[in-house]
This record gives C-alpha cells, structure tokens and sequence, in this order.
C-alpha cells in the first residue's frame, strides 16, 4: 500500500500554481503617507518628524532655492544684533523662571513643512509638503500617547516647478521617491497631494523620544539634570559616533541634539535654560540677531552648520522667544549639497517646523 | 527617522513576503479572497509592525494571516470553497510528468479536514519548518509534530484508496 514512501514530496510537487500570484499587487497600505507606528519620536534633522509621517519619504529632499513664503531669517536686520551667547544666555535667564505644568499629558502642536521632489512620468519637481501634529505625551506612561496629524496638502515650490506640475496634467497624485545616500532618487511610491482627513493613534510604546539613536522615555527626559555641564555629560552619553541623519562630529551632534530639545519637546524651564547654556558654551553657534519664523512671530535667531558624508552640510537655524526662552520655530538649509542633498543649491530650504504650543494639561486627550 | 525607517522596512517586508501571505491565503480561503485577504493582512500588519518578531516575519505574517481568515468566513463555507477549487486544479490538464499522482494528491488533499490541510501545506507549500508552521498555528513544536505525523498518514492513505480506485477503473494499466 505504500506505493509512495514521500508523500509530502509529491504533496510538495503537486502545488498548484495558483497559489502565486500574476504579479506584485501594490501595497495595500498607504505607509508613506500615515504616521508610522513610531517607535520613537524625535523630528528628524534634516525634515521635521511630522513631514516625516505624511510624506515619509520625502525626508532629505528640496531643491531650488526658494525664499519661505513670509519672511526669511536674517541676520541683516536694522537693529544692533545680539551676539549668540547674549541671546542664548538672556533666553536662558527666562527660561529658568518659566513654570512647569504638572498636568498628566505634555501637549505639543507644531506645523512641519518639507520640501520634496516629486515625480509625473519623467517629469521631477518640487513641492512643499505642509502637516499640522497635535501631540500627547502620557506622562505617567499609563494612557497611550495620542498624536492627532492632519496632511495639509503639497504645493509647487517655484513657479517653474508649478509650470512643471501643470504640464505634467496637474496631477493630485504624484511619485515621491527617497533621496539616496548616492544622489539619486529611490523607488517611488504614490502620494496624493491633497490634504487629508485628521486622523488620531495610539501609541503605547514609553520610548517617545531619541538623543540622537539612542531611543529615550519621558521619564529620561523629565530626569535630565538642569545643569549645563551635567547635561552635556547626559547627552553625551547617549553618542553613538552618529549618522545617518546626525552629525558624526561630536560636538555638531551635541549642538544637534540639545537645540532638538528645544523644540521638539516641552522640558521644564530650568532644563531648557541648561540647554540654552550648554549651546552658548559649544563653537560654531551664530547669532542670526532679530528674525521671524514662518509664521511671522519675531523672536531672536542662532544657527551653526552640522555635515556628514550622508548629507553633506546643512544649516540649523532656530528662533527663541528670548522673553520666555521658549522655540519658536526650527528651518534647516543646504550649506554644501553632497549625499542626499547632491541635487539641490546652496540655501535651499529642506525643511521648517513651527512650535504652535507646548503646554502640560490634565485635559483628556481628542478622539 | 524612525517613521521612514519604518516604512522602508515595511515595505521590504511587503516585497518580500507578499508572494508567500497570497499563497497561504489561495490554500486556505480560495483565491476569490486571497487579495483580500493579503490586503487586511499588511494592513494588521503595519498597525502592530512595531511588535513584530524581525527574526521570525513570515511565521507571524501567516499567523495574521490565519485570524483573519477565521474572523471573516464562516469554517464550512472556507472548506467547502478551497476543497472545490482543489479539485478543480486536480481536474486540469497538466502537460507536465506524473498527472494522474498530482492530481491524485490534489484530490485527497481536498477530502481531508481543514486543520490537515493547513498542517500540511504550511511544510509542503509554505515551505516552513514544523517548528515555524507551529508559531503560525500557535502551537508548540512537538504538538505541531504530531499533527503532522497523522495527517500526512491520513493523506497517504486517501492517495493510496484513490489510486486503488483509479486501476479498478482502467484494468488495462
């Protein structure tokens, strides 16, 4: 009777062939344009963490030099500027009185535009690609975290590249590909232009945050000491020779990540203030005297270049409420285009964010 | 960039495995729902990316797979769906050697129960190891083992009566 001794062999043989399928259907779910499961949470250097979730990809991209619409950081302005350390050290003087609520959720609500190259057919152009992020961090770490995040659409950069779009049929959907390393463009995937629906996660992961690689929970962040030279010694701990999208200079990545600090997440007073010390002490940091950010709030400006071989070099400018020592705002350019940034002039604007609110509340998060 | 990260190794993940999530979906939905079934797949997927084992991402993908298709269909109608289509590729015409054993094995495949079926085309098919097809059934190893111990007798000897069945037909042979 055993006439076949394998028979998982000829199970193995007889597969049908339709089990495969004719081709590669397209990915069923839309990741580049949804916030990822995040695993951490810290705004990329070279685009803002919320550009990152609505056009994943678009991270290291942007191109032809464009002033931001409004008003552009400059160093130029009429009044006697102030020098980086003043700056930083008067904000630093008001941050330290600048009380920490002891709400149960950190709240933190930004606009983060990027600048991306996309693709129609064998057309490229530019867009700038806008989200707005409403973040709630669970303080206790017993609620999830919430980050409400609603795509605000992509426009043409230049008018060339709107005459580029608009050749191209005005598409709403378009290709955006990841800058390589090697200059070029990855794979694309499609995206559609037009803004979308609001739309909340959950997170539970108590890792929110990263000193460069090395993934953070609040309760490290609300740990950090309010000391300029025992922070420094904190954040230098976490240095792991950097990359990618951090500077393998180890001061450029200190400069990096404490300037991150203050932007990307509401620390107490007298840690921020720690901060703003710390960079007043570090080389390379330039007052860019009185600016505005990109929504026209005024405030005081400094910036410093950090490079490496994956992006070349770019320019870190930030704006400071010097009355409360608070961010207004982060812009990152192209200083000297390489890697990632190969295609793109010096100047270009990679990408901006906007610190709409930081606050601590015992409110129940939105659904 | 965690995010980016994130999606580009999802998207791996995606090109990598989406042949395979299909496969097990024809063998244990019928292919009218296997695209459906690979679509609500990814999408589970992605939402618990962040828990998937990265050593073992083909075992947990089938294992997303499997609820799925037990929360959407009804057992029965599955069975009854994925046993006709075996037998109609039992029935096709195949220009390649040994026809009437593939067909022979298609055909008792198609009679023996569900929970047969999956243990054994999750090795002869998926091309897992027992213990890999056991994490997609949620089982331990040896238990897995077992299973397939009998259900490969089982399909031995439901080959074998066909085959039986099969000469008395055609005495010439």
């Amino acid at each position: 009777m055993n006439k076949h001794p394998d028979i998982m062999k000829v199970l193995a043989e007889a597969r049908p062939d339709q089990l495969d399928p004719s081709g590669t259907p397209p990915m069923p779910v839309p990741v580049w344009e949804r916030t990822a499961p995040a695993r951490r949470f810290r705004a990329a250097l070279l685009v803002p963490a919320g550009a990152l979730a609505a056009v994943a990809v678009a991270v290291v991209v942007a191109v032809s030099v464009q002033k931001p619409a409004g008003h552009t950081p400059d160093a130029a302005m009429p009044d006697r500027p102030l020098t980086a350390s003043q700056l930083l050290l008067t904000a630093a003087e008001h941050s330290s009185t600048d009380a920490y609520g002891s709400g149960k959720y950190l709240v933190i609500r930004t606009e983060d535009g990027s600048t991306i190259t996309v693709g129609t057919g064998t057309a490229t152009y530019e867009m700038t690609s806008k989200s707005s992020y409403e973040t709630w961090f669970s303080r206790s770490g017993k609620e999830p975290n919430r980050v409400i995040s609603t795509r605000l659409g992509m426009t043409p950069l230049t008018p060339a590249d709107d005459a580029a779009w608009r050749a191209a049929g005005s598409p709403h959907q378009v290709l955006v590909g990841k800058p390589l390393p090697s200059g070029e463009l990855g794979k694309g995937y499609p995206v559609s232009i037009d803004g979308g629906k609001r739309q909340v996660d959950s997170y539970d992961d108590p890792e929110i945050y990263a000193f460069g690689n090395d993934n953070v929970t609040l309760r490290d962040l609300e740990k950090l000491p309010a000391d300029p030279a025992a922070l420094k010694a904190r954040l230098l701990k976490s240095f792991d020779g950097g990359g990618s999208d951090m500077p393998t200079d180890k001061q450029e990545w200190l400069l990096s990540v404490t300037s991150g600090l203050l932007v990307d997440l509401p620390v107490s007073g007298q840690v921020r203030a720690a901060g703003l010390r710390l960079i007043a002490t570090l080389p390379g940091v330039r007052s860019l005297g009185a600016v505005t950010d990109h929504s026209g709030r005024p405030g005081q400006g400094f910036a410093f270049t950090t490079g490496n071989a994956t992006y070349g070099s770019i320019e870190q400018r930030f704006v400071i409420d010097t009355a409360t020592g608070r961010a207004l705002g982060r812009e990152t350019r192209v200083v000297k285009p390489a890697g990632t940034t190969v295609r793109l002039d010096p100047g270009s604007v990679l990408a901006y964010t906007v610190v709409l609110e930081q606050r601590t509340t015992d409110e129940a998060p939105p659904k | 960039m965690a995010d980016l990260e994130a999606a580009e190794e999802f998207t791996a993940l995606y090109a990598d495995n989406h042949r395979r999530v299909y496969a097990y979906a024809v063998a244990r939905a019928g292919r009218p729902l296997a695209d459906e079934v690979v679509a609500e797949t990814f999408l589970v997927a992605w939402r618990s990316f962040a828990k998937m084992p990265r050593t073992a991402a083909l075992p947990w993908l089938l294992g997303v797979a499997r609820n799925v298709i037990r929360a959407r269909n009804r057992d029965e109608e599955r069975h009854r769906l994925v046993a006709g289509e075996l037998r109609d590729w039992a029935a096709e015409p195949d220009i390649a050697d040994g026809v009437a054993e593939r067909s022979a094995v298609l055909t008792a495949l198609a009679g023996l129960s569900e929970n047969d079926r999956e243990t054994l085309t999750l090795i002869a098919w998926d091309g897992l190891s027992p213990r890999a097809a056991a994490r997609v059934v949620n089982c331990s190893t040896p238990a897995f083992l077992v299973r397939l111990h009998r259900a490969r007798n089982r399909l031995a000897r439901a080959v074998a009566a066909a085959d039986e069945l099969t000469i008395a037909k055609e005495p010439s042979r």
